[in-house]
């Protein structure tokens, strides 16, 4: 069962979050200090795992292979995509879905990418909380993405 | 050997373009002659005409234009042995063509010869207009069109 | 890479060519009679505009190609020309002139560069035609963390003997930290 959606862009701001309930009624979530927490887990777990993988390489260029990809509550689970624009797709779900990675790249790749960059009205730097361009507000958007997300056989 | 004036103008009867030489054919053959290949043979007081010949004929073009669904309207006017060939352009722009058979009787002019080469002037033109920085109606100062344009009159005049 | 690059060139929606071009071109001449032919702000402009593009099109770039972080500066501009131009552009450039500090490189553009066909820039020694380019380049890298100059050292437009791109990394940018964290 899938709980939440959110997304945070680079600058580690939440500029999406969605909340899906046990029936089919969907509600927009405005808890931002949940999206707060989360990210504030994500952000810590990130940091770790990359000092875990720790390089000699003082070039600066990052190592590739030792990302983050869920993590494990005791009824929860959040499985995460970072693209490498720093674009955070985060998935809630109940700990019986083991990998969200397709569903969060394909999230990325076609939905993030045809309705929001692809659209030169929509901002891709969203900006600061409280403004109405804080948040991805595109309508097809979030008729797309929740409509794909509740095709998914895990969705339930 | 033949000499030419081309001229290309505007939609507003102003002056494009224009471009004098002489026939590049048989100048080996008229080596005896003083002259350089290409470079036109028109008498002082005839070149100083020539611009006025061009335009005296648009009137004529503007009939022509309306009598044939072809671009290329053929032998339009002579003045003074010269003769005056003309093709008009999908957007309005007159190419002339003045040459001179009076001295030049060994060769015998080529209709479809000059219908070529206005052919190909005309996409020659067209990728001039394609140039952003050049508007309709502009002059043609480029030096590749005028190399472009030797080119084709030497390949076909 | 060059073969991947061949491959997603094939599935990409493609456009006339002649379409782009004077797309482009009406785009720049406007630029220079909105500027009254103030060359240094139009290329400003034109970069501006690149940068706008760059920092979408990179998006469009990783998901189409499911590009990886590079492991070296070296490999971002192999990425870059084999990839990136392959993909947008279906031009392959070369890489030259790499510093001795694997810093800074040269991207030389291929003839014919699809941006240039029929154009013949005005007589002027400050106008950089394809500055869009840089401005592309620029955004794309600054979205995925790497500051890097950008700018045109030559260009066949104004008679040199190839168009030239040169890049510098300046730095890489850190992760932004939430707010409220140091």
């Amino acid at each position: 069962m899938i709980h939440s959606f959110f997304i945070f862009d680079r600058h580690c701001n939440c500029i999406y979050s969605r909340e899906y309930t046990n029936g089919d009624a969907i509600n927009k979530t405005n808890d931002s200090d949940t999206a707060k927490l989360l990210f504030g887990i994500l952000y810590s777990l990130k940091n770790i795992s990359g000092k875990l993988a720790h390089t000699n390489d003082d070039s600066g260029f990052a190592p590739s292979n030792n990302t983050l990809k869920s993590f494990t509550l005791g009824t929860y689970r959040a499985h995460y995509l970072e693209s490498m624009t720093g674009l955070k797709f985060i998935l809630v779900s109940d700990t019986h879905i083991d990998n969200l990675q397709p569903v969060l790249w394909e999230l990325y790749s076609t939905h993030y990418l045809k309705n929001v960059v692809h659209n030169g009205l929509s901002p891709v730097e969203f900006l600061a909380e409280n403004d109405p361009y804080s948040k991805i507000s595109n309508h097809n958007f979030i008729v797309q993405s929740d409509a794909y997300i509740q095709s998914l056989p895990v969705y339930r | 050997m033949t000499s030419y004036y081309f001229s290309i103008i505007g939609t507003r009867d102003n002056p494009v373009y224009e471009f004098e030489f002489s026939s590049f054919k048989n100048s080996l053959a008229m080596s005896t002659s003083t002259s350089v290949p290409g470079k036109s043979q028109f008498s002082a007081s005839i070149k100083e005409m020539l611009p006025f010949i061009s335009n005296s004929s648009l009137d004529i073009i503007e009939d022509a234009q309306w009598t044939t669904n072809l671009f290329y309207l053929g032998k339009i006017d002579s003045f003074y042995g010269l003769l005056v060939n003309a093709f008009i352009t999908q957007g309005n722009i007159k190419f002339v063509l003045c040459y001179d058979v009076s001295n030049g009787t060994t060769q015998k002019y080529d209709d479809s010869s000059i219908k070529q080469f206005f052919i190909e002037a005309n996409d020659l033109y067209v990728k001039c207009l394609l140039n952003p920085f050049y508007s309709v109606n502009d002059a043609i100062v480029s030096p590749d069109f005028d190399l472009r344009l030797k080119l084709i009159a030497k390949k076909y005049l | 890479m060059s073969k991947k690059g061949d491959d997603i060139w094939k599935n990409v929606d493609k456009i006339n060519s002649e379409l782009f071009t004077l797309t482009y071109g009406s785009i720049v001449a406007q630029l220079c009679r909105d500027f009254n032919h103030n060359y240094h702000e139009v290329n400003n402009q034109l970069d501006q505009m690149g940068y706008n593009i760059g920092i979408r099109l990179i998006e469009e770039f990783l998901s189409r190609t499911g590009a990886q972080r590079c492991q070296s500066f070296k490999e971002t501009v192999e990425v870059i020309t084999k990839l990136g131009f392959r993909v947008f552009l279906n031009i392959q450039p070369a890489v030259e002139n790499w510093s001795s500090d694997g810093r800074s490189c040269s991207i030389v553009l291929p003839e014919p560069n699809p941006l240039n066909e029929f154009v013949e820039i005005p007589p002027t020694k400050d106008l950089w035609y394809c500055q869009i380019l840089c401005g592309i380049l620029r955004g794309a890298l600054q979205m995925i963390q790497l500051d890097v100059d950008v700018n045109f050292v030559k260009d066949t437009l104004k008679g040199d003997d190839k168009t030239e791109i040169r890049l510098k990394l300046n730095k890489i940018l850190k992760d932004e930290v939430p707010a409220g964290e140091d």
